[in-house]
């Protein structure tokens, strides 16, 4: 049986006095892909920001290999470097060139040898393909390039949990495809991740159980298959519906205005 | 062409002096200004309510004691500290007073020019520092004052301008620079000319200033394409 990486209790988090979510329990196992999905303001994104403690928690209790995960914990800044986080709009440090970037935590937050983390950064740079952009700023990057290197920001910490926040949210759709590559190489490899995302073919392929929040709180949580083909509650199916598009009267009605147009 | 004064002044050296010590107190001042205003601006901004080290009743003491001294005239200000130089530096007329006098007229004024300066940097870019674990100490060395930089190299040309104008009120506690010769000689004396050489100067001066502060400020832009 795998070990129980996050262990989520009776999560309560709210924002003045309006509750954004009200009893989430759940508890991620190592190697295992989680993706989370749902409508939007349905509280997935402040999800994945309380466990990295981004935000504060007004009840309930979120564990990291037993280890509380709290904004007040004395542990914080340990905790927060073995949980990686993805942000939807990068949030790459503008002044420093894509190694800069992914280089910063580990050199100074973990103390490891520059060269040590330099070459296991370039190593997946060109695992991403990006070995000819190490030496750019991020301005001079695309979406998705961006995107891939806040990745392997993330990765070079070697956290583990990694937590994806609708990373593909803010790109263009055929830079979505890259972006999700790369995370279901991440999946191949036995990562532990939490994702967070509106693309649901992607969600159905790569994780091992979807949970559906809605309104504050866990509706579902399933295997993917089961969630797409017979999802149980009446809310999972109106959710998916919203992903299909089906016209009325397809092509031209006949005897319609149409019949001239040649 | 020019008046029989001005001749005098430039054969004595007496304008060329002028000019290296609104220079000297301009510079002088702005460095210890900043050694005291940077800390000042980065504590104002990390303990603010949406800071990364959220104090709300020592940002407010501190913003009060700040706009204290920032909303008093500079001249009314520099007769009040009078007894500060003096105990400062051991005097309290001439140039070493005139540069006590700038660094607390301008100290709490480059706080917030830093502050603000720092409140433009990404609150996005700050959490995914601190999502890898980052402490304040890191967040500010390593994120908030680069992020800032082009930002703050502006401020600092302001500032510095800011200051070169103060130090033109040198001559009021027996300093002096351009702005005491422009005032005794050319003023109280009739000699127009001295009095426009002095402005053409400090023009030239601030020009420097902010030519120079503008390019360095570009060059450590790396937000968009040069």
């Amino acid at each position: 049986m795998a070990e129980n990486i996050l262990t989520i209790e009776h999560l309560t988090k709210r924002f003045g006095d309006q509750t954004v979510l009200q009893d989430v329990s759940f508890t991620v196992q190592e190697g295992e892909v989680i993706v989370i999905v749902g409508p939007s303001g349905c509280g997935k994104s402040t999800l994945l920001r309380c466990i990295n403690a981004l935000e504060e928690i007004q009840g309930g209790e979120i564990r990291l290999r037993g280890e509380l995960v709290r904004k007040d914990a004395k542990k914080l800044q340990e905790i927060r470097q073995r949980i990686g986080m993805v942000f939807q709009s990068y949030e790459l440090f503008p002044h420093l060139t894509v190694l800069d970037n992914i280089l910063l935590a580990p050199v100074r937050v973990q103390k490891r040898p520059k060269e040590e983390v330099r070459e296991e950064a370039l190593a997946l740079l060109a695992r991403v393909g990006l070995t000819e952009k190490a030496d750019s700023f991020p301005r001079q990057l695309s979406g998705g390039q961006k995107q891939r290197v806040a990745i392997v920001r993330a990765l070079c910490m070697h956290p583990e949990i990694m937590l994806f926040d609708e990373v593909t949210a803010a790109l263009d759709p055929e830079m979505v495809r890259e972006v999700l590559d790369v995370l279901l190489g991440l999946a191949d490899q036995g990562k532990t991740m939490l994702i967070v995302t509106h693309e649901m073919q992607f969600a159905r392929a790569v994780a091992d159980r979807i949970i559906f929040l809605d309104d504050g709180g866990i509706k579902e949580e399933d295997p993917p298959e089961q969630f797409f083909e017979a999802p149980k509650t009446e809310r999972a199916k109106e959710f998916l519906k919203s992903f299909t598009y089906t016209r009325k009267n397809k092509g031209r009605s006949p005897g319609g205005k149409n019949e001239n147009i040649t | 062409m020019f008046s029989e004064m001005f001749m005098k002044l430039w054969e004595n050296g007496l304008i060329q002096m002028g000019i290296w010590e609104t220079i000297y107190m301009t510079v002088l001042s702005t460095a210890i200004s900043y050694c005291i205003g940077l800390p000042l601006g980065v504590v104002l901004q990390i303990t603010d309510r949406e800071g990364i080290c959220p104090l709300p009743v020592f940002n407010r003491i501190l913003g009060l004691i700040v706009n204290f001294f920032r909303s008093i005239p500079f001249i009314i200000l520099m007769v009040a500290m009078l007894p500060v130089a003096k105990w400062i530096v051991g005097v309290s007329l001439g140039n070493r007073a005139m540069i006590v006098m700038l660094v607390i007229a301008s100290s709490p004024y480059i706080a917030r020019m830093v502050e603000s300066s720092l409140k433009e940097v990404d609150a996005g870019v700050i959490e995914a520092a601190q999502s890898m674990g980052t402490d304040n100490y890191q967040i500010v060395r390593k994120v908030l004052l680069p992020e800032a930089k082009p930002s703050l190299i502006n401020g600092a040309v302001i500032s510095m301008v800011t200051i070169l104008g103060y130090s033109a009120m040198a001559a009021t506690i027996g300093g002096t620079g351009l702005g005491q010769i422009a005032i005794s000689y050319g003023h109280q004396r009739f000699n127009p000319d001295v009095t426009w050489c002095c402005v053409f100067l400090t023009v030239i001066i601030v020009h420097i200033i902010q030519e120079v502060g503008s390019r360095i400020a570009q060059k450590t832009d790396k937000r968009y394409r040069a």
